[in-house]
């Protein structure tokens, strides 16, 4: 069992806050995505679980064991840096066999030859054997740089960002191949990118760090569609989820949401009540760009001016105007609208989100139809 | 002046320019070259005749600097007023040079790696270290002298190798601290978690990056080592003169200067750093991190 276990994790530099009371259960085989912006505190983490960086409080466990004194060699782990690191005086062969040539219980000429070719046929580089990094490609430096993780079938892998100085071509391609290689090793897998792609489409689960702090660790789709707060909301998703304010009241045992130019109305039974109980706070709805709908102007609709179409082939980003702030919509391609027209917003109220304004998350529709839009009676004018 | 005019003119002018460069630089060594080959009759103007090369030329003065006598073993000489032998100078300057720059690149590059990539020192210590070499040696040799002396190091090889090491470690502390500053500090990381010891790392990892760092500030230092007059001079007496100071001591009471003699001991002089430098040549060429890291 290779689970990885921190609790209370904390680090700083100097006056900087790089890790602020980690707790994360990372389980065994799973592949472990931690997304967060530049200097979120990512790398420090990954650097804490490999031994490289002690924390200054808390523990870091792999297998049940406490390894926090532990020296990294005697961790097993493997760690893919950001910018690789290979040892350029190094053959590709010697680069991938110097691990093995480290250990106590290092293995024979023909066992070692046999380990790193085994490694090198994995990842497609038994030709590169004889060749210095310097005559590689960026992809196949990455390659190597990964078969020097593999080779000793560590118990768990960490990958700082490892694709982030690829095209973006052989980024995609690399993102399905390094998918599909944990799931054939079996063996946890730990990786820290500030791109939403990467995480979103590799992970088994998302850990959104910020500011050294743990927000949401979820599945990559629960992390979209319940995200933890307005930060998390943001983080996931292109173009990010639009938030609008909105103020709530309860009218004749019913629970009014006043946005700017429309009122959705729903019972304040348990589904809201977080909402509810949230009375006097300001308060954001959200809605992503591929849940709402631009539609002809219609009296029962929040009306928008558009500003911007954005074809991207496979749909359109729409920008309109829409109480003084940009609000972003995906429709089909072909959608004939132009800059300037006036045109109606239809928000898929099954799939909207309430949050504290900068902050937790308080209602996601998920689905249920909790809320449905009310003609606005005018009572009040929302902030 | 036609354009074609103007471009010849510039190539005249700059050729001129090189070639006044050389004969200034060359000048010395032809002297020495031609020197070391004349006999004594030649060495200065005779009778208003200068020998630009050797008229007779001979290994006479090669000779007399081993021991042997500048007119052959058969000939009565009356230039000849001590026997000399350059041979355990060449050696005491060899193995001092040798040892010195050992001793200091061994300390030195310790201290450089420790600055480099664990701060060791904070910002004070690099300056500090620096700050050893802002006395001109000659402003510290006596004191050094007085202190070698109570430590029985006067005259000795120990001695030599010990201060020789001691004024060039800061070269070799800042030249190689700007080599190690080049290594991604990932590459240390990486053989840790891929099992080595900390001092595994660095010679296994680390090390052959700066080879060719390593190699330059060797020659450096060594030159500087080789080519010392001074500190020799005050720190050693007759036992383990070195080259240089032994090379200043050649005269005779019968000629003065023995330009001869001196112009052959400087040429073997000579052929350790050039040697040097051939050996370690393909060392010299910088790049070696390439490929390393992503850019």
């Amino acid at each position: 069992m290779a689970d990885v276990t921190l609790r209370g994790v904390a680090r700083r530099f100097g006056g900087r806050t790089a890790l602020d009371g980690v707790d994360l259960d990372i389980s065994d085989g799973e592949f472990f995505c931690v997304l967060g912006p530049p200097s979120s505190g990512k790398s420090t983490l990954l650097r804490t679980i490999v031994g490289l960086e002690p924390p200054d409080e808390g523990t870091v466990s792999i297998g049940g064991r406490d390894v926090t004194d532990l020296a990294p060699a005697a961790r097993d782990i493997a760690i893919v840096f950001q910018n690789l690191a290979l040892y350029p005086d190094k053959t590709v062969y010697d680069n991938l066999a110097f691990p093995l040539r480290q250990r106590k219980d290092r293995p024979g000429r023909d066992e070692e030859r046999r380990r790193v070719e085994q490694a090198a046929r994995t990842l497609g580089i038994e030709k590169l054997l004889s060749r210095r990094p310097a005559q590689l490609s960026g992809g196949e430096r990455q390659r190597v740089a990964i078969g020097r993780a593999l080779v000793r079938t560590p118990r768990v892998f960490l990958f700082d960002e490892p694709l982030s100085a690829l095209d973006a071509l052989l980024r995609i391609r690399m993102r399905a191949e390094l998918k599909h290689l944990q799931r054939e090793l079996g063996r946890t897998l730990v990786y820290v990118t500030n791109d939403q792609v990467e995480a979103m489409s590799m992970a088994d689960r998302v850990c959104v760090l910020e500011s050294g702090r743990v927000l949401q660790v979820a599945p990559p789709r629960v992390v979209y569609d319940r995200p933890a707060s307005t930060y998390v909301s943001r983080i996931v998703g292109t173009p990010p989820m639009n938030l609008l304010p909105i103020e709530i009241r309860v009218v004749d045992g019913e629970l009014r949401l006043q946005a700017p130019g429309f009122s959705l109305a729903g019972p304040p039974g348990p589904a809201l009540e977080g909402v509810v109980n949230a009375q006097g706070q300001r308060l954001v709805l959200g809605a992503r760009p591929e849940d709402i709908s631009i539609v002809p102007p219609a009296r029962s609709l929040p009306t928008a001016r558009v500003v911007a179409v954005e074809p991207l082939g496979g749909e359109v980003v729409v920008d309109v105007e829409f109480d003084g702030r940009i609000v972003k919509a995906i429709e089909p391609p072909g959608t004939a609208v132009a800059p300037d027209d006036l045109v109606g917003l239809q928000i898929d109220l099954s799939r909207v989100h309430v949050f504290v304004e900068d902050g937790e998350a308080l209602y996601h529709a998920a689905g249920r139809s909790d809320l449905t839009l009310v003609e606005d009676v005018g009572v009040g004018s929302p902030r | 002046m036609s354009a074609l005019a103007k471009r010849r003119a510039g190539v005249i002018l700059r050729l001129g320019a090189v070639a006044a460069t050389l004969v200034v630089f060359l000048f010395p060594v032809y002297w020495l070259v031609t020197m070391a080959f004349k006999p004594q009759q030649e060495w200065a103007p005779t009778e208003g005749q200068i020998f630009w090369l050797p008229h007779d030329w001979t290994f006479g003065n090669f000779r007399r600097i081993f021991g042997g006598s500048a007119t052959g073993d058969s000939g009565l000489s009356f230039l000849i007023s001590t026997p000399i032998d350059a041979l355990t100078p060449i050696l005491n300057s060899l193995v001092a040079s040798v040892g010195g720059t050992a001793l200091a690149l061994v300390i030195g590059t310790s201290t450089a790696y420790g600055i480099s990539r664990f701060g060791a020192g904070g910002k004070v210590l690099p300056f500090q270290i620096l700050q050893l070499r802002m006395f001109p040696p000659i402003a510290i040799i006596i004191p050094v002298l007085f202190l070698w002396t109570y430590l029985k190091l006067f005259d000795t090889l120990p001695g030599l190798v010990i201060i020789y090491a001691a004024i060039t470690f800061p070269f070799v502390v800042w030249l190689m601290r700007s080599f190690f500053d080049e290594v991604p500090r990932e590459i240390r990381e990486a053989a840790i978690v891929d099992g080595c010891s900390e001092l595994g790392a660095f010679r296994k990892a680390v090390l052959p990056l700066v080879r060719g760092g390593l190699a330059t500030t060797a020659l450096f230092v060594f030159i500087l080592n080789w080519s010392d007059f001074l500190i020799a001079l005050v720190l050693t007496s007759q036992r383990v003169h070195t080259a240089p100071v032994f090379l200043s001591q050649i005269q005779s009471a019968a000629t003065g200067q023995e330009y001869g003699s001196q112009a052959a001991l400087g040429l073997i002089l000579i052929i350790p750093p050039v040697l040097l430098s051939i050996l370690i040549q393909r060392h010299l060429v910088r790049g070696l991190t390439f490929g390393a890291v992503k850019r």
